[in-house]
């Protein structure tokens, strides 16, 4: 009877195990698994990354990179403090009050701000350094150009491959398996991944024994970290970072993962994820 | 002169107003968003944030935002229609487009773009359950015309949202008028080199039609139980119309 109980105990207490393991919840369960590729380590990050709008948006729409934009990120707190201040003023004074406060304030910020901007502008040209300063500092692998280069990947990779429509793709599909994963959705999940990832992966979610979740993520990076082709392959490695939050209610953390991508040299199929390796 | 429009407060062949509409955020596309939050002081978010909370968006809603922009609205948007839920973003200028397909895509989220002009959008009849459009309805060329294509693709009981610049409280017409025909373009010129852009942001929104106007026109287009919600003494409105 004492056995059967404590046979129960440990039961019960295993299954909790691994219900709380399967609670990592994104691809791959934020573990390392399949080919792993010698990549850059990056230091450290100290800080999240943040969304890289100007970074991953095709090179065509913006072929210079531009200062002004990038300061925004330092004229939020002030902006947001003074738009509070604007909200405050308008619930507690009415309209009439509220309205004629928002102008003034308008008036005196846009002044101030211009002259932050030219005073900026008029110093030695720092492209992107401000919008990417968390994102370029912790993710820009040391071979590559300066900071300030709106496409770093360029010069490394073949003439003709389009790095900000692969990673773009790449994006795309990072999101779109982390869905099919939460879903368990084995077929999507085949669909991108080579034979061996896919046994992992399924292991994963026969582990959880295809119990739905939920991974929403904040934000999304992409940056190719290395392009090469190994006799009739090609591989890419992508660095993803940002922030997910894995389980719902949780608070969100931050995450860094090179996806190892492969592709027959020969076309016959496209990009499969081979492998993932955790960066943190 | 039926065959003309405004654009701002010239009058243009309709066939042309498109194509200059066009050009105008062609040109300031890259610093719109630092645009938007100097030229409101950073309120626009709130105004946002209120219209997004009028359109009450629920997990598994498919919902259409129209001249998507950056796409301010669609992400916030897309967040809370998940799971299940979608968001189309729409946009007739493709560099717009863009950049907000690419802001949603950081944000880790997954919304089809398709670049089409709001007066003919290329979906089904009763296809969404809501349809937003964030200061946009003001730059197409027949509004009645967008209104009805707007309404066309809703569901019965779906709702249209509207975030548009209005008309301000009169007595702070004056400072309004001051600001908006001196403030803004020099701001325009100073920041993103183009006065004459945001001399037509100004202009725009003075030829636009006011609350009541544009609420007549909600329903004219076959919209019912229309509501109108005034921000910052007017300077811009929220509309909100069903269709039964």
């Amino acid at each position: 009877m004492t056995k059967g109980l404590i046979g129960f105990c440990a039961l019960a207490f295993s299954a909790l195990l691994v219900v709380q393991t399967a609670d990592a919840a994104r691809l791959g369960g934020a573990r390392s698994s399949g080919v792993q590729r010698s990549v850059p380590k990056t230091p450290p990050a100290a800080t999240p990354a943040k969304p890289a709008q100007e970074q991953a948006a095709p090179n065509q729409a913006a072929p210079t990179a531009q200062p002004q934009p990038s300061g925004l990120a330092r004229w939020m707190p002030a902006l947001g403090g003074l738009a509070l201040g604007g909200l405050l003023g308008y619930l507690f004074a009415g309209n009439g009050l509220g309205g004629i406060l928002l102008l003034v304030l308008l008036a005196v910020v846009a002044v101030l701000a211009f002259r932050a901007l030219a005073r900026r502008g008029a110093q030695s040209p720092q492209p992107v350094q401000y919008a990417g300063m968390d994102r370029q500092t912790t993710l820009t692998p040391p071979s590559a150009p300066a900071p300030g280069d709106a496409m770093p990947t360029a010069a490394r990779f073949p003439a003709g491959f389009d790095a900000a429509s692969f990673l773009r793709g790449a994006k795309m599909n990072f999101v779109k398996l982390q869905f099919a994963n939460d879903q368990g959705r084995l077929e999507d999940i085949r669909e991108f991944t080579t034979d061996e990832m896919f046994e992992a992966l399924e292991r994963d979610i026969h582990e959880r024994h295809g119990a739905g979740q939920q991974t929403d993520i904040e934000s999304l990076d992409a940056q190719l970290v290395d392009l090469a082709t190994e006799g009739p392959q090609h591989w890419a490695s992508v660095r993803f970072s940002g922030r997910v939050r894995e389980v719902p209610g949780a608070v969100p953390v931050d995450f860094a993962e090179v996806w190892n991508l492969v592709k027959p040299a020969d076309g016959s199929s496209g990009w499969l994820l081979a492998g993932i390796q955790q960066m943190h | 002169m039926k065959d003309q429009t405004d654009f701002g407060y010239e009058r243009v062949p309709e066939a042309d107003k498109a194509r200059r509409v066009g050009a105008v955020f062609d040109r300031v596309a890259e610093r719109y968003d630092l645009m938007n939050d100097l030229m409101s002081l950073g309120l626009h978010r709130l105004w946002k944030a209120f219209a997004i909370s009028v359109a009450r968006p629920r997990p598994g809603e498919r919902i259409l935002d129209v001249a998507t922009g950056s796409a301010d609205l669609a992400a916030a948007l897309a967040r809370r229609v998940m799971p299940g839920g979608e968001v189309w973003l729409t946009d007739i200028n493709r560099r717009m487009l863009e950049r907000g397909r690419d802001r949603v895509l950081d944000e880790g989220l997954l919304a089809p773009a398709v670049q089409c002009d709001g007066e003919r959008l290329p979906f089904a009849t009763g296809h969404f359950d809501c349809v937003t459009v964030a200061f946009g309805l003001r730059n197409m060329t027949h509004k009645d015309r967008a209104l009805a294509e707007m309404t066309r693709v809703l569901k019965p009981g779906g709702r249209l949202v509207i975030l548009e610049f209005s008309k301000v409280w009169k007595p702070l017409e004056r400072a309004y008028d001051f600001y908006s025909f001196r403030v803004l373009p020099w701001l325009g010129r100073q920041v993103a080199g183009d006065a004459a852009a945001y001399r037509y942001l100004a202009e725009s929104i003075r030829m636009h039609p006011d609350q009541a106007s544009l609420a007549a026109m909600l329903e004219s287009a076959g919209l019912s139980r229309v509501e109108v919600f005034n921000l910052a003494a007017g300077v811009v409105a929220v509309h909100r119309g069903y269709r039964i």
